[in-house]
């Protein structure tokens, strides 16, 4: 059962035949003994065939004229668009072939120099140590290091000299020495044992690579008393 | 008395548009963005009426009108290309007239505001009278002649969003779900608007026509 209100509602979509069957059923139901809604539905129905004859506008001829003159300049200018469009694909497409052709031949002879470019660089870059090196306390971090001297404790005699390649571990400390052949040989072991006990108390920095300490050898020429020459 | 059962049938279908020279629709839109004459000249025999009727009973200045139309027209031409279809054809022009009919009524009452202080109220609403007058016949002037003056101005007072829902439903016969797509609403709104819609035009429709009885009327009293 609906009341006034629920049909009140809902009588709009009643006469545009938006309501389920059951409704519409109720609907009509509830119009069949109630005058005022019946009268309602009629005042709406009234206004809606009001509304559905009102006389139609007469369009002014002069828009009439005025959208034809639109249309036709729109139509040219999509034209006209649709022309250059089609133009400048043609051209983009012309110019994008010929760019391909240009570069088709030289692209595998710059790859090529680009890559040895890349290689070469990287090899001769190990070879700018002696430059980057200049600067005292400096850790090098791009290139290899020698091992140098920290600090010495030799006992020679003044007109004595000689010349050892010393193997430096990645603390600085001595591990191994030889004399190099073209710079003599060690004569005796007593020899042997002393230049060993000396560069026991020797202390070196150790080699680099890239800023890392590793192991090296290291050329060292001792001479007189506490001077020394170092050959990387 | 309760109406006949057949008064009321389903919702009627809105026949698909027929383009005469184009057969479908996707080939009317190849034409336009191809640039063909023939193309525009079917969209505008199609659509010109349609929309200046629409136009017409959404914005309150006549004079204004044809610009509107224009515009409208100028966008549809302009926007064939972006229109992707998702929507038919009709809704989407008709989608389009709404809202510049909605821009220009709000660009129009922000400067008619203006011009009233310059212009002062008097000569502003002796013109809109004026104008609203100006589509009229003597035919016009029969029997039911104030009846369509009484709806004519009780459309004009009713708040726009009810007004567009209104005249998509009863003059241009769109169904609930295309007025939906056309005012960007969901279809229990659109329900609602045209609810409202038809509420406030039946009030102000019997206060024109018994303006005596005024708010007090009721309906034992019409009916006889």
């Amino acid at each position: 059962m609906m009341d006034c209100q629920q049909v009140k509602l809902t009588l709009s979509a009643f006469q545009d035949g938006r309501v389920l069957d059951e409704d519409r059923r109720r609907i009509q139901e509830h119009l069949g003994r109630c005058p005022g809604c019946a009268e309602r539905l009629a005042q709406l129905e009234m206004v809606r065939q009001s509304l559905r004859t009102l006389p139609e506008r007469p369009m002014p001829p002069h828009l009439v004229f005025a959208l034809r003159s639109l249309a036709s300049r729109e139509a040219a200018r999509r034209r006209y668009y649709a022309g250059l469009r089609g133009a400048l694909r043609a051209v983009a497409d012309r110019a994008s072939l010929w760019l391909n052709n240009l570069m088709r031949p030289v692209a595998l002879p710059a790859a090529g120099g680009l890559a040895s470019a890349v290689f070469l660089f990287t090899v001769v870059l190990a070879n700018f140590q002696p430059i980057v090196t200049e600067h005292r306390n400096d850790v090098p971090l791009a290139v290899v290091t020698a091992p140098t001297v920290r600090s010495v404790l030799f006992d020679l005699s003044d007109d004595s000299e000689v010349t050892l390649d010393i193997f430096v571990d990645e603390e600085g400390r001595v591990l191994d020495f030889v004399v190099p052949q073209s710079f003599g040989s060690v004569a005796t072991e007593n020899m042997r044992r002393r230049l060993a006990a000396m560069l026991l108390m020797t202390s070196f920095h150790p080699a680099t690579a890239f800023g890392q300490p590793v192991s090296g050898w290291v050329r060292v020429k001792f001479r007189g008393r506490s001077e020394i020459d170092v050959r990387g | 008395m309760p109406p006949a059962e057949d008064q009321f049938g389903p919702p009627e279908e809105t026949p698909v548009a027929e383009w005469p020279g184009f057969g479908s629709e996707e080939r009317l839109l190849e034409g336009l963005r191809a640039g063909e004459d023939a193309a525009y000249t079917a969209l505008l025999e199609r659509f010109q009426t349609p929309v200046y009727q629409l136009v017409h009973r959404l914005i309150e200045d006549p004079n204004e009108v044809a610009d509107v139309v224009q515009d409208v027209f100028l966008k549809v031409f302009r926007g064939v290309t972006a229109f992707r279809g998702h929507s038919s054809m009709k809704t989407w022009i008709y989608r389009i007239a709404v809202n510049e009919a909605h821009n220009r009524r709000r660009w129009f009452s922000r400067h008619r505001k203006a011009e009233v202080v310059l212009g002062g109220e008097e000569e502003s609403a002796d013109r809109l009278e004026m104008f609203s007058d100006r589509g009229r016949t003597p035919y016009d002037w029969t029997l039911n002649g104030e009846m369509r003056t009484a709806i004519e101005e009780a459309l004009e007072e009713l708040n726009p969003a009810f007004r567009s829902a209104v005249v998509l439903r009863d003059l241009e016969e769109l169904s609930y779900e295309e007025i939906a797509d056309v005012l960007d609403v969901s279809i229990g709104t659109v329900k609602s608007r045209i609810l409202r819609g038809r509420e406030a035009l039946r009030r102000a429709l019997m206060e024109k026509l018994e303006p005596a009885r005024g708010l007090a009327w009721s309906p034992q009293t019409a009916s006889d």
